[in-house]
């Protein structure tokens, strides 16, 4: 037999030996993500629902801990049953290549324990009504730390020759990283060293467990010294797992907190570069474009003067956006950009950087400058942004205390930020005539009526209605009473208010979009309709920007239909970006 | 052509030896028999020469192989059977033997069926549910369907009744002569090994203190019975190479190991008042307990004939 032939042929063997088993650990995770699926909605747009954590029972965190623990008993069950610790072990008496039984091994982790616990995940993401590529994302991260534990418990189970031993080297290891961090703590303080980068301590956990693995079916029966080595190894990765921010939680647990809220991308790559201009200063940030339909933001930002002794001084980083601004491409009008796209995403966005915290009186507005480097390209159902760079460049009038500060030879600016990456996803589109659109989650949206000028636009109304088949809905509803719909925590549920909803009418024919903007709002109270059943009605007025024709808007709205777009948080990393020494132009 | 060499074979458990300059060759198509007391090193010296045990000094070589790193292809020229071995014992028979047969290109499917008959073991029966000789006659099957170039035996009758022994005894036979089928075997059955048995090793304390053929050592050992006129020489110096001394009254019954034939000579020479010599073959049964009364005698600071003289 060739390696990939005896691989298959240990692998059946595996698979029929431990059928039973694998058929309950499959019930089990598959009843686990039922419950999850009918007990915890998922609310698909941000920002999370904390309060659903308040519908997870007591069962349900048992039963997470319950599958995560059989997943790895699983694991260890599957290696055990060719062991390395038994010296006449069936298999060392047979004429099999190590290798390919490491590989059967390995074979069967990924095709039963692994894939199933993912298979449950996605079912679950699905069943929630998780958006694909939210679900992809967390079932990623989740799928990276749940392989570094099982490939940990592996090693456990390779070094062990029973369940029962397998449990205490465990426990022992488990033990022994809380310890570890106890004492560490003790001994850091506060002063936490900087943490690898997940995907490289993911990539140095997973070689060290497969590779340690391999060699211990390499050496047949590892006693001793192997054994120790093995379980050091083990306690490394663990600590250097847990010490990264690879722990991640299954679909069930982020249900139970209502949204990935952290989600760590690729390191952004920022540059800064700054130079004076007698009193100004002019400072040039920049960044890499965005994928296509994303768009960057930049969080938190703090700027600072910094001096080759130490000296800093902060500047306060501020964008300014006016009201009005051109957006030719689109409706050949102003055009408003939300404040909190401007400083990358939109370059040539009027900005500011002032001094002092907070220094929103700064006078040099009128010193900005800005780039029109931007290209917006028009689809039948959206806005897809594609920039060769993205800059941001602020001239801002120096007081004397900067001033004396930048001229300190060597004096630099830095910007650390986060920088948040949003993809732009269609919700859904309406035909732009009073018409009813059923969405999944227990929303119905409709186009309630067209207003005639002067106030010309779009009624939108959003109704949402649950019976007690899932009380989460009612839960809702008496919180988008209490808090109004405007609230950051309520908003999730009625579409339309969503800030981060964008409104456009779009025309197949012409490719081309009428941005809207929301005018109006109104609440409706909740209403009992059934026993137990609430709903309640939200009214969105849909203006258009700018100055649009009554018959151009007529136009629209009889050949367009009503598209709603949402920014989607996908990513977010943090960015450090340090200026060369600061020189003064000579003009 | 020898199948096994073994060379100055030392294996210690921690600082327990086990095996102690072990040196010996079992010719090709042997059926080599290990004998000694229990803990002497013998399933030790058969684990190291299935390749289970490699961290051992000295050489052990089979067929030109080290047996510390016996490749795949080496090992499907091995056979090996142990008291106490796990088989799968999760799988019904057939599913073991379709399991096992991929891996050996020899694997007889005919000798396995015939194996089967002769053992009667129902293939279709779950080997957890075997009583223990079915589980050894399974094993056995195991081990010799593939036509293995060696076959390592360790304790394979004990507790077996006289019947399953007799089947065990015959496949091993039928197995040692179709295909020139080396075999080493470790057992405590004496009389099963005498039967089988074309040379012989005695291992105590882990010290290969012989190794040679039957057919030497029946020529060599003797089993004398002396009577005595009276109590004169009863307590005499004797050689070292007498063993196992019994007394009963002016009765001593001992092995000897002498070449020449000369060896009635020497007796009566040793006990001149004897009224009766009598010497005869050495059964493996008396080499055996002879060694061992004289090994215990050692242990027990008991006085040997030497000593008490």
């Amino acid at each position: 037999m060739n390696a990939v032939a005896e691989i298959l042929h240990i692998l059946r063997k595996d698979l029929v030996r431990a059928r039973w088993l694998l058929m309950g650990f499959a019930l089990l995770v598959s009843f686990s993500a039922w419950r999850s699926a009918v007990s915890r909605p998922w609310m698909p747009i941000e920002p999370c629902v904390r309060d659903c954590s308040t519908r997870v029972t007591t069962l349900d965190g048992i039963l997470a801990v319950v599958v995560f623990a059989v997943a790895l008993m699983v694991a260890a069950s599957l290696v055990q049953s060719d062991s390395t610790q038994r010296f006449n072990s069936f298999w060392k008496l047979q004429p099999v290549r190590t290798t390919s039984v490491f590989g059967a091994k390995l074979a069967s982790l990924l095709l039963t324990v692994v894939s199933v616990i993912l298979l449950a995940q996605f079912a679950a993401a699905w069943a929630m009504g998780i958006y694909p590529s939210d679900a992809a994302h967390i079932i990623l991260a989740y799928a990276r730390f749940f392989v570094v534990c099982v490939a940990c418990a592996s090693v456990c189970a390779a070094i062990t020759s029973n369940l029962r031993g397998f449990l205490l080297s465990a426990v022992a290891i488990l033990v022994g990283t809380a310890l570890f961090w106890i004492v560490w703590g003790a001994v850091r303080g506060d002063n936490a060293a900087p943490v690898p980068p997940t995907g490289t301590i993911f990539a140095a956990s997973i070689a060290t467990s497969v590779l340690l693995l391999f060699w211990l079916f390499r050496i047949r029966t590892p006693r001793g010294v192997a054994r120790i080595a093995a379980m050091a190894l083990t306690f490394t990765v663990i600590v250097g797992a847990t010490y990264s921010d690879m722990i991640s939680y299954s679909v069930n647990e982020f249900a139970q907190w209502g949204g990935p809220e952290v989600k760590r991308g690729k390191p952004a790559d920022l540059s800064i570069s700054a130079h004076r201009d007698g009193r100004a200063l002019t400072v040039v940030l920049t960044s890499p474009a965005p994928a296509a339909n994303h768009r960057l933001l930049l969080v938190d930002a703090v700027a600072q003067i910094v001096t080759p002794s130490g000296r800093a001084m902060p500047l306060s980083f501020t964008v300014n956006v006016p009201g009005k601004n051109n957006s030719p491409h689109v409706t050949k009008e102003t055009f408003v950009v939300d404040s909190a796209v401007a400083p990358l995403l939109r370059a040539g966005t009027p900005a500011v950087i002032t001094s002092g915290s907070p220094q929103p009186n700064f006078p040099s507005r009128r010193e900005v400058v800005a780039f029109d480097n931007y290209v917006d390209a028009v689809s039948s159902n959206g806005v897809k942004t594609r920039t060769a760079i993205l800059k941001l460049i602020a001239a801002v009038e120096m007081p004397d205390s900067v001033l004396q500060l930048l001229s300190t030879r060597g004096a630099r600016i830095t910007v650390s930020a986060f920088i948040e990456d949003q993809s732009l996803e269609t919700l859904f589109t309406l035909p732009a005539s009073p018409a009813t659109h059923h969405l999944k989650w227990g929303t119905t949206v409709s186009i309630a009526k067209f207003a005639k000028p002067a106030i010309k636009g779009i009624e939108l109304e959003a109704v949402t209605g649950e019976s007690t088949r899932n009380p989460i809905f009612a839960g809702v509803a008496d919180q988008v009473h209490e808090y109004e719909v405007t609230s950051y925590d309520s908003t999730y549920m009625f579409i339309p208010t969503v800030s981060d909803v964008q409104y456009s009418l779009t025309r197949n024919f012409s490719a081309d979009t009428l941005h809207l903007m929301k005018w109006q709002l109104g609440i409706g109270a909740p209403a009992m309709v059934l026993p137990s059943a609430l709903f309640t009605g939200t009214v969105v007025k849909l203006v258009p920007f700018g100055k649009v024709s009554d018959d151009e808007f007529s136009d629209w709205l009889k050949n367009g239909q009503l598209v709603l777009n949402i920014w989607e948080y996908s990513s977010h990393s943090l960015a450090h970006a340090e200026s060369g020494v600061v020189q003064q132009n000579r003009t | 052509m020898n199948a096994i060499v073994v060379e100055n074979l030392s294996f210690a458990f921690g600082k327990a030896e086990a095996l102690e300059d072990v040196s010996f060759t079992v010719p090709e198509g042997a059926l080599y028999a290990l004998i000694g007391p229990n803990g002497a090193g013998k399933s030790t010296l058969l684990q190291i020469l299935a390749g289970l045990r490699n961290n051992y000094k000295g050489r052990a070589r089979m067929f030109g192989s080290n047996c510390a790193k016996f490749t795949p292809q080496d090992r499907e020229h091995i056979g090996y059977v142990a008291e106490g071995q796990k088989l799968p014992d999760w799988m019904r028979l057939e599913q073991l033997e379709a399991y096992l047969a991929p891996w050996y290109p020899t694997w007889d499917f005919s000798l396995a069926n015939e194996l089967r008959e002769r053992f009667a073991l129902d293939a279709t029966q779950q080997i957890s549910k075997f009583s223990r000789g079915q589980y050894m006659k399974a094993a056995l099957l195991c081990a010799l369907a593939p036509r293995p170039k060696v076959l390592l035996m360790d304790e394979p009758f004990t507790g077996m009744d006289v019947g399953v022994k007799d089947e065990l005894v015959r496949g091993l036979l039928s197995a040692s002569a179709a295909d020139g089928c080396t075999i080493v075997l470790s057992s405590h059955d004496i009389a099963e090994i005498e039967m089988l048995a074309d040379h012989v090793g005695y291992l105590q304390s882990g010290k290969l203190r012989l190794s040679e053929s039957m057919e030497n050592l029946r020529e060599r050992f003797k089993h004398v019975d002396v009577v005595l006129a009276d109590d004169a020489l009863l307590t005499r110096v004797t050689p070292t190479e007498w063993i196992g001394f019994e007394r009963a009254d002016r009765r001593i019954q001992f092995v000897m190991a002498h070449d020449g034939d000369d060896a009635e000579q020497l007796v009566k020479t040793h006990y001149p008042n004897a009224t009766r010599v009598e010497l005869r073959q050495a059964t493996l049964r008396e080499f055996f307990l002879a060694q061992q009364r004289t090994q215990l005698q050692v242990r027990n600071s008991l006085p040997t004939m030497e000593q008490a003289s």
